[in-house]
């Protein structure tokens, strides 16, 4: 059993208990979808290292995480978004076109490979929501206490893992030679980026439970 | 060997350079973010000095309203009764009951006398600085007990000390907005007053047994007296409890620490010198 448990599910799976403990009760309903969503990509996590260990192919697993990922994070993005302006066309476009290539990419190279051209322009759509949004809290009149603000700590986490996977799948052809103890050094990376971002959204499951009551301060 | 620790260093380097944008994106927005609390904190503080600013200057303004009513009183309108009661005096026609009826005129024109110059005390800033916070409220107690309006009592515990002209005057017009209160909505009929003087706080009570009133009823005009009366007690770092329900009465507090600095202390309510 914990042949399969790696630096990445592990974790996830940390990550999906402390939201299965701080998400269940007096949070909104995006907030609880993360809940199976981190179920969700733990389910894939464990399935992908399963097959590995078999020398079968497991990018199909993460493909069909991608749709949740796109659906999932962008509704949370949405309910951030909405605190300072009407935001669901943008978000709903932006789903849009990632389904579009989602689609086009199924029919184009069949569903047992990693769907890249999709992920790579989620990771910069992501990165440059990140950034709207921080661009809006900064603009806000509003003051806000950011080591107890949950939508800070969680659009950090997604910040820092979307903009290093944007730079990882910019490089990638650089680094996949290089291979270090049976693992391709992006791999690594990704182990770190994943301690962070789960590291984060843990943060953010714990504000958004307990150290948050208003965020803002009225000026 | 030497190529893993090359590779390892390699992903070391590449993952710092990853973790360093975002870092420093999230460094400026807390750093921002502190500037923004920083002049929200500063905005509200001018907020708060110009309100402060504000209502002292309307108590000053009071002040200087009441000064001049109390002086008009005292100067004209008892100088012109004292004249009536003189002349009253000199009218001696034999006849004794139109004499009997001046003799009552008399008597009502010199009370009328005498309580018009407890109103102009009680008015006069001047009288306050004189006798102090513990007399001048005896004296007010026992112009309403005089009125037989309402039994007031009054209680004074611990060695009496001075709290500062400003803030006796402030304290004395809080206890006159509660009794007009009282007066006026409460139909009470005992008041207690006690001013409490401790090493560390000085406490004023005012407590009656009238109808009460609940917490809702405050939005109204009552509600803007009792309002006034916590203004004014902010204004020399005073707080003003209230405290009522129907049928209960209702006991308003007023807490002062005489040794903490008073943000009226440089303010002079009216011009002093009449």
């Amino acid at each position: 059993m914990f042949k399969y448990i790696t630096f990445n599910n592990g974790a996830e799976t940390v990550c999906f208990l402390v939201a299965m403990i701080c998400l269940t009760r007096n949070v909104s309903r995006i907030w609880k979808l993360l809940v199976p969503y981190l179920f969700i990509t733990c389910a894939v996590e464990y399935t992908g290292v399963f097959l590995r260990k078999h020398h079968q192919p497991n990018q199909w697993p993460y493909n069909i995480l991608l749709i949740f990922q796109i659906l999932i994070v962008s509704l949370v993005f949405m309910n951030l978004f909405n605190r300072y302006f009407k935001s669901k066309a943008m978000i709903i476009g932006g789903v849009a076109v990632l389904l579009l290539l989602y689609i086009y990419e199924t029919f184009n190279q069949g569903f047992f490979i990693f769907y890249e051209v999709t992920y790579n322009v989620m990771c910069v759509l992501y990165v440059v929501y990140c950034l709207y949004y921080f661009y809006l809290l900064l603009n806000a009149e509003n003051y806000v206490e950011l080591e107890y603000s949950a939508n800070f700590w969680w659009v950090s986490g997604a910040l820092f893992f979307y903009f290093g996977s944007t730079v990882i799948n910019l490089f990638r052809g650089e680094l996949s030679p290089i291979n270090m103890g049976g693992h391709n050094v992006c791999y690594y990376i990704y182990v770190i980026l994943n301690i962070i971002l789960y590291g984060c959204w843990s943060y953010s499951f714990i504000c958004k439970q307990w150290l948050t009551t208003t965020t803002s301060r009225s000026s | 060997m030497a190529n893993n620790n090359n590779i390892a260093i390699l992903v070391i380097i590449t993952s710092l350079i990853f973790l360093i944008a975002p870092a420093s994106i999230l460094l400026y927005i807390y750093i921002y973010n502190q500037r923004k609390k920083k002049l929200i904190e500063e905005k509200e503080h001018l907020k708060s000095a110009f309100k402060q600013e504000l209502l002292k200057t309307q108590i000053e303004v009071q002040e200087q309203t009441l000064t001049n009513i109390s002086r008009e009183i005292h100067d004209n309108i008892t100088q012109v009764l004292s004249f009536v009661k003189l002349n009253l005096g000199m009218i001696d026609n034999g006849d004794a009951v139109i004499q009997n009826k001046i003799n009552e005129s008399r008597e009502l024109v010199a009370q009328t006398i005498n309580d018009l110059r407890n109103l102009s005390k009680s008015l006069s800033f001047e009288h306050i600085e004189n006798f102090g916070l513990v007399k001048t409220i005896e004296l007010e107690a026992e112009r309403i007990n005089n009125s037989g309006l309402i039994n007031t009592v009054i209680s004074v515990d611990g060695d009496i000390y001075p709290l500062g002209p400003e803030r006796e005057l402030v304290l004395f017009r809080i206890f006159q907005e509660a009794l007009n209160n009282t007066l006026k909505y409460s139909g009470a009929k005992h008041l207690k007053i006690a001013l409490q003087y401790s090493e560390v706080l000085f406490i004023l009570t005012v407590v009656d047994d009238g109808a009460g009133f609940s917490p809702r009823l405050l939005r109204g005009n009552l509600g803007a007296g009792l309002k006034n009366m916590k203004n004014r007690a902010s204004l020399v770092g005073a707080t003003a409890n209230i405290d009522s329900s129907p049928g209960e009465g209702c006991r308003i507090t007023v807490t002062l620490n005489p040794f903490e600095q008073q943000l009226y202390d440089d303010g002079s309510p009216s011009d002093r010198s009449g």
